[in-house]
């Protein structure tokens, strides 16, 4: 559950960056970085979705340092694709 | 046995004789050397789980779970910067931009600290040690109220305007 709202959070925040690219004008590097945005939601989305099901179990692992600094990347990539967007 | 241990640590009242990074050298530079030795951490799952004892899966689970509210933290953060900058627009743009980085830029720092947090506190649970303290929280509550006031300010005596 937690995953799941991690990622609808990740997905507002992808909206709000689109958003910005339209109220903004379509400039190519507002449409770049809006799809990079994207992307990298889609990957937050594929670790988080690889987690839930590994936590399918009776006695789920430990979380994997690479999986957390994935996320954490992947939270920290859309901060700084937004700065890219409003400079 | 060790989820006893780290049960009983996580209770103990901060200001113990085990508190803060035990062994680590003292000195900016000891500090400097102790944060890149995490930072490598962070790529190297084999040497997280080489250390002390698996802890309870449930306390892992609480770890990964805190985690994710600190990720949702950094989120909010983010798409506060890009509220800022789409529902202020009449506002001057310098301030408003300014407003909006410093708030992308303040959740992108807090997803950084979050997985740093993260791997403390699992190393402190499988070394039996107490759980690592912080001043973030206080630093962001506080960053967080400032901006609260000054955005106040901004709308308010932008309407007076």
């Amino acid at each position: 559950m937690a995953w799941r709202r991690t990622t609808l959070t990740g997905a507002v925040v992808g909206v709000l960056a689109g958003r910005q690219a339209v109220v903004e004008g379509p400039r190519p590097l507002a449409v770049l970085a809006v799809a990079l945005a994207g992307l990298v939601w889609l990957a937050l989305l594929a670790v988080g979705q690889r987690r839930i099901r590994a936590l399918a179990a009776p006695r789920p692992p430990a979380l994997s340092p690479r999986a957390a600094v994935a996320a954490a990347g992947c939270a920290a990539l859309l901060g700084v694709l937004g700065v890219g967007m409003l400079w | 046995m060790t989820s006893r241990d780290a049960r009983s640590s996580a209770g103990q009242a901060p200001g113990g004789p085990g508190r803060g990074r035990e062994g680590a050298p003292a000195g900016r530079r000891g500090r400097w050397r102790a944060a890149r030795a995490e930072v490598g951490l962070w790529w190297a799952p084999a040497q997280v789980r080489a250390e002390g004892q698996t802890p309870d899966y449930r306390f892992s689970l609480a770890n990964e779970r805190t985690f994710l509210a600190w990720l949702r933290t950094a989120l909010a953060l983010i798409g506060g910067g890009f509220a800022v900058d789409q529902f202020l627009p009449d506002q001057d743009r310098p301030l408003r931009t300014v407003l909006a980085i410093a708030l992308l830029v303040g959740g992108a720092l807090c997803a950084l600290r979050a997985v740093n947090h993260w791997l403390r506190c699992e190393r402190a649970m499988r070394r039996g040690d107490d759980l690592p303290i912080s001043r973030f929280p206080t630093v962001l509550a506080l960053a967080v109220g400032l901006m609260s006031v000054v955005m106040v300010l901004v709308v308010a005596l932008g309407g007076a305007g």
